[in-house]
């Protein structure tokens, strides 16, 4: 009986933790959110997580997210994780980082969407995506940053 | 001064579209995971060459091998092998060292030969940015021609789903002498890190 109580409360637990699952976001969207009339700046952060350099910059990028916290700045990690790793980049990401309500897992569409955001885009990540519509303010940077060429960036 | 911009524009331009055009790879020397060492003039009778930049640790050239099998052994008797080669950092990914991508080769049953490029000379003069990134080359005039360059298909997570498959379109279309429909392609993958030295 006892026995049985363990294993309801562990499907219990391991639901709740399935039920928060990683955002997943088209792309349509995504290109919404880049699009955004604002007043904010937007940072978008392309990473996944079995991408070495991307994750050694992004404790930069959470420090400088906190320090800049009282400024119009927006941040969004958008994830190119492997749809099927979803649940193991929550535990292994989310969880470590906490940074659950900004991260996405990009639906990679069919076709060169890499081009749609930036003509110069090869693919590679990570990559950081610097916008404000109304100010045209549009800064691409496809290589590692650190965070005093990030603070730069969004100075 | 205006003559110069303008004779500037069109030197830039010049090298763009002969680069994207006409790239010609040099021969190379490597091992395969069986010791023995593979160079693309050991292939007498080949008309070209599928060039996979693969490796072992990433997540996407991990979705791949079945699919390289399947073209190696539809292309293999019209002339055109498909050679994979490993070119990643193996300081920085000790899964891509040479003992583990023999254990790779053996356990996923690769059928074409899987290259240590320790030095990253081939991938660089490819320019190959990425595993997997995916390359056609054609026998031209003794000349290895660049004719495909990225990515292998356009679904790399739902094999059953891929709607254009871009490497095997552009060997079949050099194989009937007509034009290539796509001849570069964009994706996400790996990047390969050149090491300084």
């Amino acid at each position: 009986m006892r026995f049985l109580i363990v294993i309801l409360i562990f499907i219990g637990v391991s639901n709740v933790l399935i039920g928060q699952k990683l955002k997943v976001l088209r792309f349509d969207q995504l290109e919404q959110l880049i699009e955004k009339q604002t007043d904010s700046l937007l940072v978008f952060n392309f990473f996944a997580t079995w991408c070495k350099p991307c994750m050694q910059e992004i404790p930069d990028f959470l420090k400088l997210q906190k320090e800049v916290s009282d400024k119009p700045i927006q941040f969004y990690l958008i994830s190119l994780d492997i749809e099927k790793d979803s649940n193991k980049i929550f535990v292994s990401f989310i969880e470590k980082y906490q940074t659950g309500d900004f991260t996405y897992l990009l639906k990679v569409p069919k076709g060169d969407w890499i081009s749609k955001i930036d003509q110069n885009w090869q693919g590679n990540i990570p990559a950081t995506l610097v916008i404000n519509n109304k100010k045209k303010i549009r800064k691409f940077i496809a290589k590692p940053l650190d965070y005093q060429s990030l603070s730069k960036l969004i100075k | 001064m205006k003559k110069y911009i303008v004779l500037s524009f069109l030197m830039v331009f010049n090298l763009c579209f002969s680069f994207g055009q006409n790239k010609v790879v040099k021969d190379f020397k490597l091992r395969n995971v069986d010791g023995k060492y593979i160079s693309l003039s050991d292939y007498k009778s080949a008309k070209g060459f599928i060039i996979i930049f693969t490796c072992n640790h990433c997540p996407f050239a991990k979705l791949y091998p079945p699919r390289f099998n399947e073209l190696h052994s539809k292309f293999l008797p019209k002339g055109v092998p498909l050679i994979a080669i490993s070119s990643t950092d193996t300081v920085q990914y000790e899964e891509d060292t040479y003992p583990l991508m023999v254990e790779k080769a053996k356990n996923e049953h690769f059928m074409f030969p899987y290259l240590m490029d320790g030095n990253q000379k081939v991938a660089k003069n490819f320019n190959a940015q990425k595993t997997p990134h995916a390359y056609v080359i054609w026998k031209e005039n003794g000349q290895w021609v660049v004719k495909y360059d990225g990515a292998f298909d356009d679904n790399g997570q739902e094999p059953e789903k891929v709607e254009n498959k871009y490497v095997e379109a552009a060997v079949e279309a050099l194989l009937e002498n007509k034009k290539i429909e796509i001849t570069q392609t964009k994706s996400i993958g790996c990047q390969i890190y050149f090491r300084k030295k």
